[in-house]
């Protein structure tokens, strides 16, 4: 009797998991065989001289690849690159973001008009946005002619080795926060109003709800929007490949770009699919690591 | 109102799936529908070859002569060949080189295709052309200007050729060069030294008015940074490789080649690197370094007040050359690949094409017998064709060599320290060489 | 009395600061719209200034040569069409693959997850080279299958609707479960109407990032019958010289689509902000 009954509750575990399964399944086979799959497939180029325009000379180098990436010194400088934009544009842009989301989480007619207003340069073509700013960045644009009203002398946005990065991190972050600010937005609306409220008789301030209602509220949205801002951030590549191609002397070159440029353009597939291998291990760890943090401080 | 604006949207999207569908349907049936006219009038006979055949979209006067070439070239062979084509964007980086790398791995080449000149060596190279040498007679060839042969060759073979060719020249303000009283060189003997042209510029430019030069500058994403600069290089007697193609090391960066680009970020005192497109159509630039296709659009200007003269020189007249030319991939139809190629370059399909193109030919005997290019401004975009032509260098790493020497040039025009940053490139450069190319 | 002057200041504050974010937000925008109704020249001689945010000319020059160029409007069809399948599709297989991460029983769910996650960070341009390969192996170059199958799946999507299915309280499920709801029934009529605002955010933002494709359409789609609005547009690009009104003119025309979508699937941010009811 017992028995039976144990055995029953076997099968229903099993059917169980067996529903969860084929709720899972389609995204799998599809991850497995447009994403996984062509991973590993790049994983063994890098292992191999391979160049696209001959195939059939493809060889089997064993490591000189991954020896050839770590000692030169583009890779280094393309990785400080990368690095140097995360650091600054994830913190920049996420507050950003959070920033315009609390703003026009209201329901009035006239924040649907900001909210759109937001969300522009979202839907406005890269390649727009990155010409529009090379020209509002030049020596005698927009940008500089607004500075010269209040005496400020000429700065070379983009043609400078100090500055021509934080002009693309400031542009991207302008960019892109309309993005993540529709994450936020959606996270906020999930916050009950009756805590606010609950808040503003218990005599907190706007600050104060913001700190012990909004953000305790938004913590795995938070978290979310960070790791994913961190994993966009790291693949940086149109906007310095359009407004700089990469200098002035290899300021702005990311490690994205060096991956397309190796691969494609010099068409050393092997070559570029070591970097690239290089590259994942790096953003996961580094993923990894801010998840973790993310975690601790939460508690 | 966005509810209306919702059945609307919905509407169109079923409409667009089933427009879609019907395509698809559609064209199972005909081909694509750049080719429904050749493949519809001779699906009788078995023994037709299909030709496939890419080239680049430029605009789209060019595009419709083109086609109109090919068509004919349908109608010219009906039941034995026909040859579909398709225009391909170039984009303004290098989108048409990645498209013909994804077909290479996949044995998709086209039989016939156009590609961007200085790319010949890298494809022979890597054996995706064939040598077309056996095609022509010697005759046939010495029509051709020097420089587009020398484009073309590769290893002592000839690998593709061009219908049309290209070169750099200098355009001027009339107004503004008239007004500081300048004379303008008409003959390639009287053409400036590089000395002289640096003083004219300085006094001609005219700080937060009028800048002494424009170099077109494209921010560093693509071809011309390597295209217009080797004028200088070149005719300080500089180089950017070997004459094999197999070294840097020695040659960018040799005393020549520094001499050449420390004179070409000299000029950067007098130009402005983030100028707008129309910085010289609009009068704030006196000089526009600039390649011949400009012409046409100057032409169309009334606005403008302007004239072009030859370039500069320092030891030897040079003017850097060279366009999209036509070559033949591993096909299995080599011999009718051939004919097709021959009949894209025959004088009269050339003259065809250049005219509506408004670029200098590509066989003398249409440039000396033409009109057009006898009379200024053209006549100074023929002379520097003929006489001064000089195509980029032939290495199998061209890819590499260009981009290398671009961001180069990039960087030292926005002030890096030449010998260093030559230096860099080099070792750059051989890097790459040594790694795959010996 | 001197509360309610604070608060007014307050409000007076942010409605000042929305409405200069608006200002720079909206100004690209403005840009594209307006040159491109400028002739060439108007376009950079007002660069320098406010007037490049001011309409001066309508003219229309450079949209009757965009067209002339290009058939725009079967390509905007052509993307419209794809984008909006890989979108449909993707909302399904990603929101029933964070639901069963979130809420029912996988083996391994938690490794999964990471492992999902862990694959956000593979940049395309890594992987174009081999998933062409396999494409071609299934014969799908020059196809709209080439453009949409392998886009379906998405690990950020999945990751997204995961994060929002884990906010549904346990206990909102399990009175579904006791009624004798099924676990599909349970998604589809009690999951799905309380979710709109995440559906909503994955929808727009899919399509705006699959509409922007532009190295993948241009390999495995440069057929004239399924080229797309990107790949179509740089026909307009012609090099050279390049006539910045005409490219203007094509890319404002490819930004309507978007611009109606987003207008579109953004009430829902409205609506579910009333039907609410769910703890985040």
């Amino acid at each position: 009797m017992i028995h039976k009954i144990q055995h029953r509750f076997h099968i229903a575990k099993y059917q169980k998991s067996l529903l969860g399964i084929m709720f899972v399944l389609p995204a799998i086979c599809l991850l497995f065989t447009f994403l996984i799959l062509p991973a590993i497939m790049a994983g063994k180029y890098s292992f191999y001289n391979y160049s696209i325009l001959k195939p059939e000379n493809m060889n089997f180098i064993g490591l000189t690849n991954y020896t050839d990436v770590l000692q030169s010194k583009a890779f280094w400088k393309t990785m400080t690159n990368t690095f140097y934009f995360v650091v600054v544009v994830v913190p920049f842009q996420s507050s950003l973001a959070l920033l315009m989301a609390i703003l026009i989480n209201k329901k009035s007619r006239i924040t649907n008009v900001f909210r759109i207003g937001f969300f522009s340069p979202v839907i406005t073509s890269i390649v727009v946005i990155s010409i529009l700013w090379t020209f509002m960045y030049a020596k005698e644009g927009l940008i500089n002619n607004f500075l010269s009203i209040f005496g400020i002398p000429n700065q070379p946005f983009l043609t400078s080795e100090k500055q021509a990065m934080n002009s693309i991190i400031f542009m991207s972050a302008w960019q892109a926060s309309g993005y993540f600010m529709m994450i936020f937005l959606a996270g906020l609306k999930e916050i009950p109003e009756t805590l606010y409220e609950a808040a503003a008789i218990d005599g907190a301030n706007k600050f104060k709800q913001f700190i012990h209602v909004t953000v305790p509220g938004l913590r795995n949205v938070i978290k979310f929007v960070v790791v994913v801002t961190t994993i966009h951030a790291f693949k940086l590549f149109q906007q310095p490949f359009i407004m700089t191609g990469g200098g002035p002397n290899g300021s702005t070159q990311t490690v994205v770009q060096m991956i397309y440029k190796e691969g494609f353009q010099y068409r050393n597939a092997g070559y570029s699919s070591t970097i690239a291998i290089l590259f994942f291990i790096v953003i996961a760890a580094v993923s990894t690591l801010i998840q973790k943090l993310i975690k601790d401080r939460s508690y | 109102m966005l509810r209306w604006l919702k059945k609307i949207i919905v509407m169109v999207c079923v409409l667009s799936l089933l427009v879609s569908l019907l395509g698809c349907a559609k064209e199972e049936k005909t081909g694509t529908t750049e080719t429904t006219e050749g493949k519809s009038t001779s699906s009788s006979s078995e023994e037709e070859v299909i030709l496939t055949v890419w080239l680049p979209s430029n605009n789209e006067s060019e595009n419709k002569v083109m086609s109109e070439i090919m068509d004919a070239y349908n109608e010219l062979n009906v039941g034995k060949v026909v040859v579909e084509y398709q225009f391909v964007p170039r984009a303004n980086a290098f989108a048409y080189e990645d498209k013909i790398s994804a077909a290479v791995t996949i044995n998709q080449l086209p039989d016939v295709l156009m590609m961007d000149g200085p790319n010949v060596s890298n494809y022979a190279y890597s054996e995706i052309i064939k040598p077309i040498t056996e095609f022509f007679t010697e005759d046939e060839l010495d029509d051709f200007v020097a420089s587009m042969l020398s484009q073309g060759t590769y290893n002592g073979e000839l690998y593709a050729l061009s219908p049309s060719e290209s070169s750099v020249v200098i355009y001027y303000n009339k107004d503004i060069i008239d007004a500081a009283g300048i004379e303008v060189p008409m003959k390639l003997e009287d053409a400036w030294t590089f000395d002289e042209f640096m003083e004219i510029v300085k006094t001609v430019h005219k700080d937060g008015e009028v800048y002494g030069v424009n170099i077109a500058p494209d921010y560093g994403t693509g071809e011309w940074m390597t295209y217009m600069p080797t004028l200088f290089l070149w005719s300080f007697g500089g180089n950017i490789i070997s004459e094999d193609g197999m070294t840097a090391e020695g040659y960018i960066n040799s005393s020549a080649s520094v001499e050449a680009m420390e004179y070409f970020q000299s000029l950067s005192n007098y130009s402005n690197w983030q100028a707008t497109p129309t910085e010289f159509e609009e009068g704030r630039a006196a000089f526009k370094i600039c390649g011949s296709w400009l012409v046409p659009g100057f032409e169309a200007n009334p606005d403008l007040n302007w004239g072009i003269t030859y370039l500069p020189y320092e030891k030897t007249h040079v003017a850097p050359s060279g366009d999209w030319a036509w070559g033949v991939s591993s096909t299995k139809h080599a011999k009718e690949s051939a004919d097709f190629l021959k009949y894209m370059l025959n004088a009269e399909n050339i003259e065809n094409f250049t005219t509506i193109a408004a670029k200098p030919p590509t066989r003398k005997s249409l440039l000396n017998a033409s009109e057009l290019w006898a009379s200024y401004p053209r006549s100074i975009i023929k002379d520097q064709v003929i006489n001064s032509g000089h195509p980029r260098p032939k290495t199998p790493a061209y890819p590499v060599v260009t981009q290398e020497f671009a961001s180069a040039a990039v960087d030292l025009f926005l002030g890096a320290d030449v010998k260093e940053r030559l230096d860099l490139a080099a070792s750059n450069i051989d890097e790459n060489l040594q790694r795959y190319f010996k | 009395m001197k509360k309610l002057n604070k608060r007014h200041i307050i409000d007076i504050g942010s409605l000042i600061l929305r409405t200069l974010f608006f200002l720079v937000f909206i100004a690209p925008l403005l840009w594209l719209v307006v040159s491109s109704f400028k002739q060439e020249m108007n376009i950079f001689k007002d660069m320098g200034s406010l007037s490049a945010f001011i309409p001066k000319d309508l003219f229309l020059g450079n949209y009757t040569k965009a067209f002339q160029r290009a058939d725009l409007i079967k390509y905007v069809m052509n993307s419209m069409f794809y984008v909006f399948l890989i979108t449909l599709f993707g909302m399904i297989v990603n929101s029933l693959c964070g639901y069963g991460l979130a809420k029912l029983k996988v083996p391994y769910s938690k490794q999964i997850l990471k492992f999902i996650i862990a694959l956000i960070i593979i940049p395309f341009e890594t992987i174009i080279l081999p998933l062409f390969l396999i494409v071609n192996n299934f014969g799908w170059v020059n196809s709209f299958q080439a453009l949409i199958v392998p886009f379906i799946a998405n690990c950020f999507n999945i990751y997204l609707f995961k994060q929002f299915f884990s906010g549904i309280p346990d206990e909102f499920l399990e009175a579904a479960r006791v009624d004798g709801a099924s676990d599909l029934r349970t998604f589809l009529q009690i999951v799905l109407p309380q979710s709109t605002t995440v559906f909503a955010t994955v929808f727009i933002l899919t399509f705006v990032a699959h509409w922007g494709d532009f190295m993948w359409p241009l390999i495995v789609a440069s057929d004239d019958s399924v080229r797309t609005i990107q790949v179509g547009l740089q026909f307009l690009f012609t090099n050279p010289p390049q006539l910045y009104g005409v490219i203007l003119a094509g890319l404002t025309f490819s930004t309507i689509p978007l611009a109606i979508i987003f207008l579109m699937f953004q009430k829902y941010y409205v609506q579910s902000a009333a039907s609410s009811g769910l703890k985040g």
